[in-house]
């Protein structure tokens, strides 16, 4: 049998592996395995990861989605572990979500975020009143400035509880 | 500031020498610009006007103001292998070319590659054990830039990046090792799996797909989304703790049960960098590393650990073929490089 993914070599490298109950085989040469990190009895690389997106009986039409903004397709992105853009984490998300907890710790952020390194700030309107807030501050007007604080405030308390609620 | 002017002084990557086995710090985030495409998509007209943009924000930033900033397609082989062997650009960056740069800080604290992988690799590296200084350098430049400009963000999912193994926190802490004892014992290979098991990454010198030479090994978080920055670098810290501990005791055991197979490696190595008129990159940082060690032990004189990471900087290619102000083939560098060693060394003994 010839490796799969450079159609030169005999394939020495055989790995399957379970994804979701899903099974699916890959046969590639040495130089293949060794060129994209795969080490046998090693961890599973992103890329062997990747090639389990989805499933055995994938869709071929599946391949070829395409991101709208940068026009990768979903077999690039299998082969590369790249991303061509912001916008392919929306294009792939489904696929993605699927293999995320595989090679990452969780699948949400916990971490720092833009603005004041609280998350909520993420939130489209908070942003939105803060460019708003930044606008009135260089105007000098500083009555708006100071509604538009409050309002920024109140925005955040009322996601904080929220978010304990959840909890 | 130019690149001639890094040469002669210690690498923060190699570390500066008073620590024993913990060589050095470092913290790298990973960002992008909202609206553009990555790198590795982006055609390279648009390469290159984000590189002038980042560029310009980048020199412009408070403590950046006499950096070195270089487009990758202006320097020599030389230099550009002087700022990888330096650790300031990685192996990746090193082979880039029009619309690919770094502005580094003209004391070497910070460096920011400009679209390597991801538009903005922010790092910061120190020497000895300095995860959190070199964390509060890095985001102090992060956070600088957030205001001149926006980055790629989901709520979900953090900070995007161009591969998702780096997405969320954007964040690889490191820290580069010294461990000839686990080394000269063999437990090597039982301890790298152990770390590797517990999702930490190893590696060689120069990072990722690098050998390890010279017993130098880097090790850094896998996983980058699912937790905070602050526990990222706190797991990493214990992790090098107890790798300290592992060495320590790899090197009390040497002492204590193979006094003559630690005296014999540290011997030969001594012998052969005194008299040796060839020496290779590789063979050289092996060399180094067992004096460095015999150094620590105690049967090695008149010798100062700053001088060994002065050594292992300067006899490293790119650094060699500058100093020498002309190009030199390998066998030219090997015999520069033993003459080097020998004369550094000239005055160093043993009390075996």
């Amino acid at each position: 049998m010839l490796c799969e993914w450079c159609g030169e070599y005999e394939a020495n490298v055989h790995i399957t592996h379970v994804i979701n109950n899903a099974r699916r085989e890959v046969h590639i040469c040495d130089g293949c395995a060794g060129k994209s990190g795969i080490h046998i009895q090693g961890p599973m690389s992103l890329t062997e990861i990747l090639m389990g997106l989805g499933g055995p009986e994938m869709d071929p039409a599946a391949e070829d989605k395409r991101c709208v903004f940068c026009g990768l397709t979903l077999g690039e992105f299998r082969k590369t572990s790249m991303f061509g853009c912001a916008v392919c984490y929306n294009t792939f998300g489904a696929e993605l979500n699927r293999v995320l907890p595989e090679f990452q710790k969780g699948t949400v952020h916990l971490g720092k975020a833009p603005g004041y390194g609280d998350a909520s700030d993420a939130d489209p309107q908070i942003q939105e009143l803060k460019r708003l807030l930044e606008n009135a501050v260089s105007a000098e007007n500083y009555e708006e400035a100071a509604r538009l604080r409050d309002q920024i405030s109140e925005k955040r308390a009322a996601e904080e509880s929220a978010r304990k609620r959840q909890k | 500031m130019k690149i001639r002017d890094l040469i002669n002084r210690a690498s923060m990557w190699l570390g500066d020498g008073p620590e024993d086995i913990i060589v050095s710090s470092r913290v790298r985030l990973a960002r992008n610009v909202r609206g553009e495409m990555f790198p590795g998509k982006a055609e390279e007209a648009d390469r290159i006007a984000l590189w002038k943009r980042l560029n310009a924000i980048l020199c412009a930033l408070p403590g950046m103001e006499s950096a070195l900033s270089c487009e990758m397609s202006e320097l020599t082989w030389s230099e550009r292998h002087v700022l990888k062997e330096r650790h300031l650009i990685s192996v990746d960056q090193c082979e880039k070319g029009k619309g690919s740069g770094v502005v580094i800080s003209s004391d070497e604290g910070v460096s920011v590659m400009v679209n390597e992988e991801d538009h903005l690799r922010i790092q910061s590296t120190f020497p000895g054990l300095n995860l959190d200084e070199a964390w509060s350098r890095s985001e102090a430049v992060e956070c600088a830039l957030e205001q001149r400009l926006e980055y790629a963000f989901s709520k979900k999912l953090g900070y995007l990046t161009a591969c998702p193994s780096n997405v969320g926190t954007g964040l690889r802490a490191g820290v580069m090792l010294h461990l000839p004892g686990l080394s000269l014992l063999n437990e090597l290979e039982q301890v790298v799996k152990g770390l590797t098991r517990i999702g930490f990454a190893v590696r060689g010198l120069l990072g990722e797909g690098t050998e390890a030479s010279g017993n130098m090994f880097q090790v850094s978080n896998q996983t980058t989304l699912g937790e905070n920055e602050q526990a990222i670098i706190d797991n990493l810290s214990d992790v090098v703790d107890e790798l300290v501990e592992h060495e320590k005791n790899a090197r009390l055991r040497l002492v204590e049960q193979r006094p003559f197979a630690l005296k014999d490696c540290i011997g030969r190595s001594y012998g052969i960098l005194q008299h040796a008129r060839m020496l290779s990159s590789a063979e050289m940082l092996d060399l180094l590393s067992s004096l460095r060690l015999g150094l620590e032990v105690g049967v090695v004189r008149n010798l100062s650990a700053a001088t060994i990471c002065e050594l292992m900087v300067l006899t490293q290619p790119g650094h060699m073929q500058i100093i020498a102000d002309r190009e030199l083939s390998p066998e030219d560098r090997d015999v520069m490089r033993a003459d080097t060693a020998r004369d550094r060394l000239k005055k160093v003994s043993l009390s075996l």
